[in-house]
């Protein structure tokens, strides 16, 4: 045992250098993730259409839309991955404990959720270039770094909080399963289950609500704040339950 | 032709490369070449990306094509211009939708309305004149707004002819496919700028007026032969 007493952040630190050598192989993930997604939104994200006598116009968009929302996925997964046993084990080589243990890999899932973001945003632009080539582009509208950078640059940081929130969510739903394997199933015929008893019953607006909490809020700042305060309590229900695990079974 | 499938085969040479040098390093115990490879490649996506941005902006982009038009506009101007027409009132009607105009003379008691080239299926709208002056004043008037993009410059006009006692109206040929691309704002942007998703019900205006307004002499009478449906308005109300 070392006679040294390390502090908690101390051994935050040591174990989030750590975590950031050996994962590095979520950031290969998430660029296959994109180059897909990319190939996938190469037909347009979508469309609209008008046909009349004898004419018919179709417009399709383009945007990162579809990038987004799969890098979301591959944080949700990345998340989920961090607490299998083959991670957690590793932590037990550091003087640690549950807090500073999900500490850690919080800050790691920051890290990654902002590079994720960031990335998301900059395939945009890849895609709006290859699209050039696809498609006859007749009218370029959209903000890009250089026209409009405060809302690009925005757009970078909702991107990569959205995506947090859904890595703190997987890592919640991942110390879950690891808990019990029974949540595999429990959790998502919960979750599917409230959507549909919610519709049929007439709680729409009550689903609605929760969904615009977060996806319809209109100020940055204080999307901002939801965010965190939500990452943050799924982060702090992560390590309350991670304590059941504590003891190498 | 070949332009088309470059993009795509870029991206799948991109996505082999990747694969093939994932694959030759997998087997290999040699951390530190795993990891270099594995770095190098990802510098490379993010070179990419970044030359992207850069290239974006270089691209050459015809915005004057089309133009962008909000959902209150389009509805005003639908609103604005059916008010004026039902009133008869051709001068406070916006310069901007007039497509074409003509001014024919006729000076014979029946005018037979056709159209058998091309198809014309809207509306024709017919105000008499005070007088017998032996003109027929004509306008058409078009606008084709839909999801808040400005599409009127891309119908053509219709044409008018003049054949003995027929009116032939000529419309827009069969079969026109157009198709056209826009890039938009994601979704993380449009949350906080207000601008509404293309996803949205609600989206941008959507407005379709084609309206031939014919002005004829008082006492004309006007034949319509092919079931085209003629609408006669006088000063606010229609007959």
């Amino acid at each position: 045992m070392s006679l040294i007493e390390t502090s908690l952040s101390d051994v935050v630190k040591k174990q989030y250098s750590f975590k950031m050598k050996v994962f590095y192989n979520v950031f290969g993930s998430l660029a296959m993730m994109q180059i897909l997604s990319i190939l996938f939104s190469l037909g347009g994200v979508g469309q609209s259409g008008f046909s009349s006598a004898g004419i018919s116009i179709r417009t399709s968009y383009y945007s990162a839309d579809m990038i987004i929302g799969f890098t979301m996925l591959w944080a949700f997964s990345t998340g989920t991955f961090i607490t299998t046993k083959a991670t957690r084990y590793d932590d037990f080589t550091f003087v640690a404990n549950r807090v500073s243990s999900t500490i850690a890999n919080a800050l790691f899932l920051l890290v990654a959720s902002v590079i994720g973001g960031t990335i998301a945003m900059l395939s945009g632009s890849l895609l709006k270039v290859l699209s050039y080539y696809v498609s006859d582009v007749k009218y370029g509208a959209g903000s890009s770094l250089i026209d409009a950078p405060l809302e690009f640059l925005m757009g970078m940081g909702a991107a990569s909080l959205y995506v947090l929130l859904f890595s703190a969510l997987g890592y919640l739903i991942g110390m879950l399963v690891q808990v019990s394997r029974l949540f595999i199933v429990v959790l998502p015929v919960l979750f599917v289950g409230t959507i549909i008893f919610g519709a049929i019953n007439g709680f729409e607006e009550q689903l609605k609500a929760v969904f615009n909490f977060i996806f319809a809020e209109p100020s940055f700042l204080l999307f901002f704040l939801k965010i965190i305060m939500v990452s943050g309590l799924l982060f702090a229900a992560s390590a309350a339950i991670s304590n059941r695990m504590e003891v190498r079974k | 032709m070949i332009f088309t499938i470059l993009p795509f085969l870029f991206m799948i040479a991109l996505l082999g490369m990747v694969i093939w040098f994932v694959m030759r390093t997998a087997g290999s115990n040699n951390f530190f070449k795993k990891k270099l490879v594995f770095k190098s490649l990802l510098g490379a996506y993010l070179a990419v990306l970044i030359a992207s941005i850069v290239v974006f902006e270089v691209l050459p982009k015809n915005n004057n094509d089309l133009l962008s038009v909000n959902a209150k506009e389009a509805n005003e101007i639908s609103s604005r211009f059916y008010e004026m027409i039902f009133e008869g009132n051709k001068k406070d009607i916006d310069p901007a939708l007039i497509q074409k105009e003509w001014e024919l003379e006729y000076e014979g008691k029946k005018l037979e309305l056709s159209s058998l080239e091309g198809n014309f299926k809207e509306s024709v709208i017919v105000k008499r004149k005070a007088e017998n002056d032996g003109k027929i004043e004509g306008t058409y008037y078009s606008s084709l707004i839909m999801n808040g993009t400005d599409y009127t410059d891309v119908l053509m006009p219709i044409d008018l002819s003049l054949e003995e006692d027929t009116l032939n109206i000529i419309g827009i040929p069969e079969g026109i496919d157009l198709h056209f691309a826009m890039y938009k704002n994601e979704f993380v942007i449009n949350q906080f700028t207000g601008e509404k998703s293309w996803m949205d019900p609600n989206h941008d205006g959507y407005s379709n007026i084609q309206v031939l307004y014919l002005e004829i002499p008082k006492d004309l009478e006007l034949i319509d032969t092919h079931g085209m449906g003629i609408n006669y308005v006088e000063n606010g109300h229609w007959q």
